[in-house]
């Protein structure tokens, strides 16, 4: 019998998938403002489900950060390069073959996983706690390392936005 | 100090390469040199050897400790046979090719690159060591005919290059099996050969590396890189060619593939001999119908080398000594006749075709080229006093106890021979003119240069000497079989 | 631990983070007004003082201990590699000048810089986790690289394809090792190895797949290979050189740690009768696979560059072999391998770049514009020789001998030699590489160049990267032991987590064989196999 929380998780995990797909494959608009409006929803989803886990700070800053400031930026920047309606290609069917077999072979394995997947023993050992203070705590001692590096990544990020987008001056 | 030998071609090709570019003296006197201090060395290690063991080691320190592979140079009678016909042939190819203006330094680094790599192949006695060797001689060889040579010469380098990398491809699948089969790990072929091999491993081992330097060899049905590349090769590559290179499968052959699988060599040595009795004829046959003169050496090479693998099938002492000084006799005068044919004809006449040559007269023309021509040809068919007389009359004797039916039809080959030389003998000598010969076109040819004429008189003289005294070499070659490493190959064959 | 004790862990990478700031900083502060050549011999200054620094950091740096449950590990075989990578770093660096493929220098050499930090951080982690941060930080630099040549659109194409195909393999490998998290419950080697066994989960081939996939894209192993062609080709040459270098390097290192040291439960077998399930089997397909259609597609190509690109994966096909091997000399085998290629893929886009700066053709080099070289540029067509030759193993080359040593390994893993057939699929394969290899030699020295030939202009600095890199290619070939020798030692160390199943042969004691060598060779002082000398694990012999 699924409790509660199975079923919510059940019930999120499918929109997240769902509007992930609305997302790339729209069969119904092909504007890339509803693109976006559906990674939205996306985010939501699955900050619903860090909620499940517990994780509420997660969650908030997934729906604070991408649904808000990111998804933001991206409208922002569909409607000052007035992005047309994306028009249909027509797809190569051979690799359309390819694609869908890769496809239907990783699903095939994913389901024949779950059908034979023992329920775990919760291996994952400590629940990570909701609140900021544990999370800060980890992220400036055990974690500092990988906390850095993104920093760096961030500033390559950052480098090779503005050198890409920047007008070549001669 | 044999070990020398290799160093000083590789310092040699060093050192050709840097020779200045358009001064072709400089770089010529250096690979002369070279090799004629190689042939000094090779001759001074037989004087050396005569009154020692019949194995000696010259270097052997540790080199890749983690194969186990040993940087392992020894030489018993057999190698000092063939490093001494390297050294006779390079002299040789040198002076024949003392013409060459167009880019000289490299076409000398080249050669001394590959001259090096063949000592190299002689002297080891460790796998992986030979290893290396017998894939440092294949580079050179394409460049050589690929940018001196002639006839369709991009082609025939390419087949060339492809079929020894592919022969030396089926050996390095055999060496790893072998490697990671022997209960302890060594490359040492002496230490190899003394572990015994599952019978089951070495029936499936044994004809990929036994054919893979056969394909060197001209084993047929794999033989046909020879004709083509013999061809496109310029003068002093197809001497090296036919010379030395096809007699580094058969070395690898008998060096490697059959004192390591003995049990395996069994099984297969039926089928291999039938296949050396069918290049012996095919080769033949082949010459005896082709149009232009270097394909009849060419298809003559192949013939002869069946002898050589003949030889070795019969695993006795008479075939096997008789396959060794076989390589040595085919080295020196199949050198001999692509000299006369690349340098010495074609050089002047340009043109190979026989019917063509037919009406030239160069008998009268060229009357050095004819009478060496001549020589060359009566020792290539194994008239008495030349070496291919004696080394082909060994391997019937070998073969004759074993394969009865197989030295009868060698011997038709023999015949065979005899019918070709004497077919483009005359062609390309003799030939009958129809009276519109003008003796302006004989004036144009350029004399027989002092080099060609010593190149010439070694290769002769040499090849007499052999076949006058074959114990100058069988001397050496006999006592190599009681070796720990050949002996086994002897007593496998019940004899 | 503290963060004193962090920062001097870390001090190399420190070091080639704050060289990438003052680069920046210099370029575009000071030098915003001076003429190109001037900015890029500047930053390319800074960049060899930098990286010379955290070169000398790293071999005076203590060993220490792993940090925070293999968060950083240090020893001398990550030491070496990060100096590997560093030194290969500078050389794309200083290929790059006068290259006229950009006016942003300063941003140039930024994120060569960090991408080489995140190589580093690559090579010396046992954790899940920096892992995927540091695979992150190796690559986003690289996609911008490879789109830095704005004005040609093959560029920008190559780098939205690069990113695009990046992206979606960074996806797998973060449910593969999400998966591989959740079935553990850690992220460490230790824990993995301690709690993975094959045949308990389904599950678990899933995670294997998806990240076995997420490697795969990132060694351009087939048939995840697609982006590899375009980008070789697409991207600036110097960039181009060190993706197929110095990349190569850090992910074959981390894909056969990742598998050898964590996850030797579920490994399976390949070999050609009685294969059973795990990685090995998956890898050995990858590997034949890569083999097969690197090196068939590569004797289609016009291009060099796309020639180098398919040889590249057919060169991946045989660093898999080693990574299949599981085993400590297939290890050792790897690293020898992948250092050896590095050197020699770095060689060969070198000379291609100066080719290509040569012809200033639009649409990039082709084969056809090496004809004639070696008249025009001994020096250069011989240090081209010996790369290609390397890359087709021929002796007495590096090449060779890493290839050699790999199928050593390969056949002597496994019971009874069951692997044979992949090392004769691979030996023919590379029988079949030298066709397109002697291709571009025909080029250089049979072909001639159409008119009188010009001597290439070449630059100082350049010639003797290139020199030395040829140089390298030979010695190493020579002499392999010296490299051999540092990777071996602390293999152990390296897959501590792992099950031996072979003994290291380089352990093996020479003892046996010595008494069986003797008389026939005569002299039995000289036939003493002494066992090899080892040194110690400490990196501070100085």
């Amino acid at each position: 019998m699924p409790t509660l929380p199975d079923l919510l998780f059940y019930a999120l995990a499918g929109f997240t998938l769902l509007f992930g797909f609305l997302c790339v494959a729209n069969p119904f608009s092909r504007n890339p403002v509803t693109s976006a409006m559906f990674l939205v929803l996306t985010i939501i989803s699955m900050a619903g489900l860090f909620v499940l886990l517990q994780a509420f700070f997660l969650a908030a800053v997934q729906v604070l950060v991408y649904a808000g400031a990111v998804m933001v930026l991206f409208l922002f920047v569909i409607m000052l390069l007035d992005i047309k309606e994306e028009e249909r290609r027509r797809l190569n069917k051979a690799a359309l073959g390819i694609g869908g077999v890769a496809v239907l072979a990783i699903a095939g394995l994913l389901v024949r996983a779950l059908v034979q997947a023992t329920p775990l023993a919760s291996a994952a050992g400590q629940r990570a706690e909701g609140s900021t203070k544990p999370l800060g705590r980890l992220l400036f001692t055990e974690y500092l390392l990988p906390f850095e590096i993104l920093s760096v990544l961030l500033l390559v990020a950052m480098v090779g936005v503005i050198l890409l987008s920047k007008k070549e001056m001669k | 100090m044999l070990a020398w030998t290799i160093y000083l071609s590789f310092l040699g090709a060093a050192m050709a390469a840097l020779a200045p570019k358009d001064r072709p003296t400089i770089a010529r006197w250096i690979a002369l040199t070279t090799s004629v201090l190689g042939l000094g060395i090779g001759l001074a290690g037989i004087l050396h050897q005569t009154n020692r063991s019949a194995l000696q080691t010259i270097v052997d320190v540790p080199w890749i400790p983690a194969i186990h592979a040993r940087y392992l140079l020894a030489a018993d009678g057999i190698s000092l046979t063939l490093v001494l016909l390297t050294g006779i042939a390079a002299v040789a190819g040198i002076l024949f090719s003392w013409n060459i203006t167009h880019r000289a330094n490299q076409f000398f680094a080249f050669y001394l690159t590959l001259i090096g790599g063949v000592y190299g192949v002689f002297l080891s006695f460790d796998a992986f060591l030979f290893f290396v060797f017998y894939e440092i001689a294949i580079i050179p060889k394409y460049f050589l005919v690929a940018i001196w040579g002639s006839t369709n010469k991009e082609y025939g380098a390419m087949k060339l290059a492809l079929y020894s990398f592919v022969g030396s491809a089926l050996v390095l699948v055999g060496l790893i099996a072998t490697y990671a089969h022997a209960g302890s790990p060594t490359f040492s072929l002496l230490e190899l050969a003394r572990q015994p091999l599952p019978t089951s491993f070495q029936v499936w081992v044994f004809p990929l590396v036994f054919v893979g330097f056969a394909i060197l060899a001209g084993l047929w049905p794999f033989h046909t890189w020879a004709p083509t590349g013999h061809v496109a090769a310029p003068t002093a590559a197809s001497m090296l060619l036919a010379g030395v290179v096809m007699k580094l499968g058969a070395y690898g052959a008998l060096r490697v593939a059959m004192p390591l699988f003995p049990e395996g060599l069994a099984a297969w040595r039926d089928p291999l001999a039938l296949l050396s009795v069918i290049g012996i004829l095919a080769g033949a046959g082949i010459a005896l119908i082709q149009k232009d003169f270097k394909f009849v050496v060419g298809y003559s090479s192949v013939s002869h080398m069946g002898f050589v693998l003949l030889g070795l099938m019969t695993l006795s002492v008479t075939g096997l000594s008789g396959a060794v000084l076989q390589m040595f006799s085919h080295g020196i005068i199949a050198s001999l006749l692509f000299a006369v044919v690349g340098r010495m004809i074609y050089d002047r006449a340009h043109t190979r075709e026989l019917s063509a040559l037919e009406s030239l007269q160069l008998s009268r023309a060229l009357p050095f080229a004819a009478i060496t021509f001549v020589l060359a040809s009566l020792a290539s068919m194994g008239l008495p006093g030349f070496s291919g007389f004696v080394a082909e009359l060994q391997v019937l004797m070998g073969a004759w106890k074993t394969f009865p039916l197989y030295a009868a039809l060698a011997g038709i080959g023999i015949l065979i021979g005899v019918a070709y030389t004497l077919r483009v003998l005359v062609k390309a000598f003799f030939g009958q003119s129809n009276g519109t010969i003008e003796a302006a076109t004989h004036e144009n040819y350029a004399p027989i240069s002092i080099p060609e004429r010593i190149g010439a008189l070694l290769l002769l003289g040499t090849s007499l000497l052999v076949g006058i005294y074959p114990r100058v070499l069988l001397d050496l070659i006999l006592p190599s079989f009681e070796t720990p490493l050949m002996k086994p190959l002897l007593k496998g064959a019940g004899l | 631990m503290n963060y004193m004790e962090l920062l001097g862990a870390l001090a190399p990478e420190a070091i080639v983070v704050l060289t990438a700031l003052v680069a920046l900083a210099v370029d575009l502060l000071v030098l915003r007004q001076a003429p190109q050549n001037a900015r890029q011999v500047v930053a390319v200054s800074i960049t060899a003082v930098g990286i010379l620094a955290a070169i000398i950091a790293l071999s005076v740096a203590a060993p220490s201990p792993p940090w925070m449950d293999g968060l950083l590990i240090n020893h001398s075989t990550t030491a070496f590699l990060k100096q590997t990578l560093l030194v290969l770093a500078l050389v794309a660096g200083i290929l790059s000048i006068q290259s006229r493929f950009t006016q942003h220098t300063g941003e140039y050499v930024t994120l060569l810089l960090l991408s080489t930090v995140g190589m580093m951080l690559l090579v010396s982690s046992d954790n899940l986790l920096l892992m995927f941060v540091a695979l992150e930080l190796t690559s986003l630099p690289l996609y911008v690289l490879t789109a830095f040549n704005k004005e040609s659109p093959s560029s920008s194409e190559a780098s939205l394809k690069y990113f695009l195909i990046g992206s979606l393999s960074a996806a797998c490998l973060l449910f593969g090792i999400s998966l591989l998290y959740g079935l553990s419950g850690g992220i460490t080697w230790t824990q993995l190895a301690t709690t993975l066994r094959a045949g308990s989960e389904p599950i678990v081939y899933l995670a294997l797949i998806l990240t076995l996939i997420g490697f795969a894209f990132k060694v351009a192993a087939a048939p995840f290979h697609l982006w590899a062609p375009d980008v070789y080709q697409g991207a600036p040459t110097p960039v181009a050189a060190f993706i197929a270098s110095g990349s190569k390097i850090a992910s074959f290192y981390m894909f056969a740690r990742i598998f050898m040291a964590a996850l030797p439960g579920t490994a399976g077998s390949a070999a050609w009768s009685g294969a059973t399930p795990g990685w090995v089997p998956l890898v050995a397909a990858l590997a034949v696979v890569s083999m097969i259609l690197g090196n068939v597609a590569a004797i289609a190509q016009r291009s060099v560059k796309r020639l180098l690109a398919y040889s590249a994966i057919g060169h991946a096909g045989y660093a898999l072999l080693a990574i299949l091997s599981n085993t400590e000399q297939g290890m050792g085998s790897l690293l020898y391998y992948v250092v050896t290629y590095a050197v020699t893929a770095m060689g060969a886009f070198a000379v291609v770049n100066v080719i290509e700066r040569d012809v200033q053709a639009p649409n990039g080099e082709s084969l056809t514009d090496f004809a004639g070289l070696s008249r025009r540029s001994p020096l250069l067509s011989l240090c081209l020789l010996v790369f290609v030759l390397s890359l087709a193993g021929i002796p007495p080359l590096a090449g060779f001998f890493g290839k050699f040593y790999i199928f050593i390994a390969t056949a002597q893993s496994g019971t009874s030699q069951g692997l044979i057939w992949l090392v004769m699929l691979a030996i023919g394969t590379s029988a079949i590489s030298l066709y397109y290899y002697l291709q571009i030699l025909k080029q250089v020295y049979v072909v001639e160049s159409v008119g009188q030939p010009t001597p290439v202009q070449l630059r100082p600095a350049e010639s003797a990267c290139i020199v030395a890199m040829a140089c390298t290619v030979l010695i190493l070939g020579c002499a392999p032991n010296w490299l051999i020798n540092r990777f071996s030692p602390n293999s152990t160390e390296v897959r501590r987590a792992g099950v031996i199943t072979k003994p290291s042969t380089t352990l093996e004691l020479a003892a046996e064989i010595h008494p069986r060598i003797t008389a026939p060779l005569g002299t039995a002082t000289g036939l003493v196999q002494k066992r090899p000398q080892f040194e110690t694990t400490t990196a501070n012999a100085q």
